[in-house]
């Protein structure tokens, strides 16, 4: 069986797979719903349009994002580089040959999956968690990159990245002849495109592939022992995680109508860390839903002043106390309310415990 | 053309970088050896240095005071760290750890924001050291060449320290077999503390001595961090000697690349880190099987 076989093949999949029958009715009601509130939200406020469409992409980088980080137990802190990417494929093929919907998105996929590909061959090679700082590293090198220009200076050429301004004006894209340069166009474009990547990225979770990644997060040697190539698998996953991540870049470039430097920044990383954290690693639909919370969050915590600030210090106290995240906390109190009441009770007596000293 | 002279200053640049980097690392090394912690957070400890250092400096007091003062306020950061955020993860996941420390750095950026504002705060070198020396013609900055000795003398007493001292044995069985020194009476749990905060005094001692010569912002963490991870990748993990000749390496190359093509040096780090990893995966002095050296 050919990697590509064991990607599509589904006979493998059974009944504890993630986002189950009923996570996944779920899903298709959460698309309906946005697709009918729409127009609703156009007519009675419009700003919220631009909030969801983002939601909706952050959800696509935090699902794809944690196929690597929790479904295969591979921390990238490096997933900037491809969201960047896709960005200025965008804006280079959109401000130059085409603003074709399908040649620009397959453009973006194809560079973002190179540069995963490149990224995820060289940080494998780091030990452990070693590799959470190699993918933080190179993609700083592709932040340096473009805030320098380098390309531009390498060729000669005037500008090519645009340096710190970025690359400014990205048109909409169209399609067999309709623009989808206004944001209620834009709005359904990316609920469509979102939805289609969503429903590869959990058929390759749950299929043959799938599972081997799972297998590489619980036992690393046992696959090894079994004959399985785990670094080929590694480095597949980054990309193909890597490539759904540039997709999610190449919808959110059009949006605010500029490829950035600091989309290729570690903050962008970092967001994407503290959505599927807050959402809950490993669980694919966690991730969606701390996207949504902290793309909503920041809406109203400008207001408060250094919302930064209050996401860095929710974050430090989620990891110490609830590093399930909100769907760990979810499917905790739905088993038992009383349960969950008395698992808090010991996570707070524990944490004293080991405060003072404690190692057991 | 690069004269000699500016080619020798960039030598001396480079070097005392490279033995202040080296303070960096010999923490990182030491808490990654002992707790298997990625510590992103040390170059907020070093971050933090500098500004406690510019904050004693701008309130009157000398640079020597800042001096001692600064890092042992950074110990004091590190030690409350280490034991509310790091002691409850221990036995977890690593992985946790390293989030953790990421949200650390987070935290600590923003904090520096709130208390001393966004722009670069001016760090005075001392006046007793602002005039510069002539040694075979060439003309060095004092600053620099004390800056050098100073780390220079540190790196080989820690060094010394790890190797010749009871507390370097037990540190060293420690990074083997906690469980043992445990059962031996020694409460690892203070162990890991106390090296913990040794590491956020040496990360704060880093920060007030390259204060002067750096940008102090709240932003300066992140590439000095990025630096003394890829030193570690450079020389070996867990190699306290590869770890000291790719600072001095990593120290150069950024001396020379100042001079040369001044906004790349961090690329060209990044890039002898890809070669090694290439070449060389275990690290120019590193082991397959990661023995300290």
């Amino acid at each position: 069986m050919t990697v590509l076989d064991r990607l599509l093949d589904r006979s493998g999949a059974r009944t504890d797979e993630v986002l189950g029958r009923r996570g996944r009715v779920a899903l298709v009601l959460v698309f309906c719903g946005l697709a009918v509130a729409g127009p609703v939200i156009d007519v009675i406020a419009t700003f919220w349009l631009h909030v969801l469409t983002r939601v909706m992409i952050f959800a696509l980088f935090a699902i794809s994002l944690d196929l690597v980080f929790g479904y295969t137990g591979l921390p990238s802190f490096g997933h900037a580089a491809m969201f960047g990417v896709g960005g200025y494929t965008v804006a280079f093929v959109t401000l130059g040959p085409t603003q074709n919907l399908l040649v620009t998105i397959a453009t973006a996929a194809l560079a973002s999956a190179t540069v995963a590909l490149l990224i995820g061959w060289l940080s494998v090679r780091g030990t452990g968690l070693f590799f959470a700082f190699l993918t933080l590293a190179f993609a700083q090198v592709l932040y340096l990159v473009a805030f320098n220009d380098l390309p531009a200076q390498l060729l000669g050429a005037d500008k090519i990245t645009g340096g710190d301004n970025g690359l400014v004006g990205i048109p909409g894209y169209e399609l067999f002849g309709v623009e989808f340069g206004g944001l209620f166009e834009y709005y359904y474009l990316t609920l469509v495109v979102v939805g289609i990547c969503v429903a590869l990225l959990i058929r390759i979770a749950n299929s043959e592939f799938g599972r081997v990644l799972q297998g590489i997060r619980e036992n690393e040697d046992r696959l090894t022992a079994l004959g399985y190539d785990v670094t080929r698998y590694k480095v597949i996953a980054f990309t193909v995680s890597g490539t759904f991540t540039g997709v999610a870049g190449a919808l959110y470039a059009p949006l605010v109508r500029i490829a950035h430097p600091s989309q290729l920044f570690w903050l962008t990383s970092a967001d994407g860390i503290i959505m599927i954290l807050v959402g809950g690693i490993g669980t694919l639909w966690g991730p969606m839903v701390g996207a949504a919370f902290i793309t909503v969050f920041e809406e109203f915590a400008t207001v408060v002043g250094n919302w930064h600030l209050y996401l860095g210090v929710l974050f430090v106290t989620m990891v110490i106390f609830l590093p399930g995240g909100i769907a760990g906390a979810i499917s905790t109190v739905a088993r038992s309310p009383r349960e969950a009441l008395s698992n808090a009770r010991r996570a707070g007596r524990r944490y004293v415990r080991r405060v003072r000293g404690d190692r057991h | 053309m690069v004269g000699f002279e500016a080619l020798v200053r960039a030598t001396i640049l480079g070097l005392q970088f490279g033995t202040t980097l080296a303070l960096l690392v010999a923490g990182l090394t030491l808490v990654f050896g002992l707790m298997d912690v990625i510590n992103l957070a040390h170059g907020s400890l070093y971050m933090l240095g500098a500004y406690f250092g510019v904050t004693l400096v701008d309130a009157g007091g000398s640079f020597w005071l800042a001096l001692v003062v600064a890092p042992v306020a950074v110990g004091v950061v590190g030690l409350l760290m280490e034991v509310f955020t790091l002691r409850p993860l221990y036995g977890r996941e690593p992985l946790y750890q390293i989030l953790v420390t990421l949200g650390l750095a987070f935290v600590v950026e923003e904090s520096v924001k709130e208390v001393w504002g966004t722009s670069a705060q001016n760090f005075a070198a001392p006046a007793v050291l602002a005039g510069s020396i002539d040694i075979a013609g060439v003309t060095y900055s004092q600053y620099q060449a004390f800056v050098l000795l100073f780390t220079t003398v540190l790196v080989a007493a820690i060094w010394v320290g790890l190797e010749r001292t009871n507390v370097g044995v037990l540190l060293q069985a420690t990074a083997h077999d906690p469980e043992m020194v445990d059962a031996l009476g020694f409460d690892v749990s203070r162990v890991f503390t106390g090296v913990f905060a040794v590491s956020a005094v040496l990360a704060g001692l880093a920060g007030v001595l390259l204060g002067p010569a750096r940008a102090v912002t709240p932003s300066m963490w992140f590439n000095v961090v990025l630096l003394a991870f890829a030193i570690i990748v450079i020389g070996g993990l867990g190699n306290f000697r590869g770890a000291i000749v790719a600072s001095l390496l990593v120290g150069l190359l950024t001396g020379y690349a100042a001079l040369l093509v001044p906004s790349y040096t961090e690329l060209l780090v990044f890039a002898l880190m890809a070669v090694v990893l290439l070449v060389r995966p275990a690290g120019i002095f590193g082991t397959a099987t990661g023995d300290p050296g």
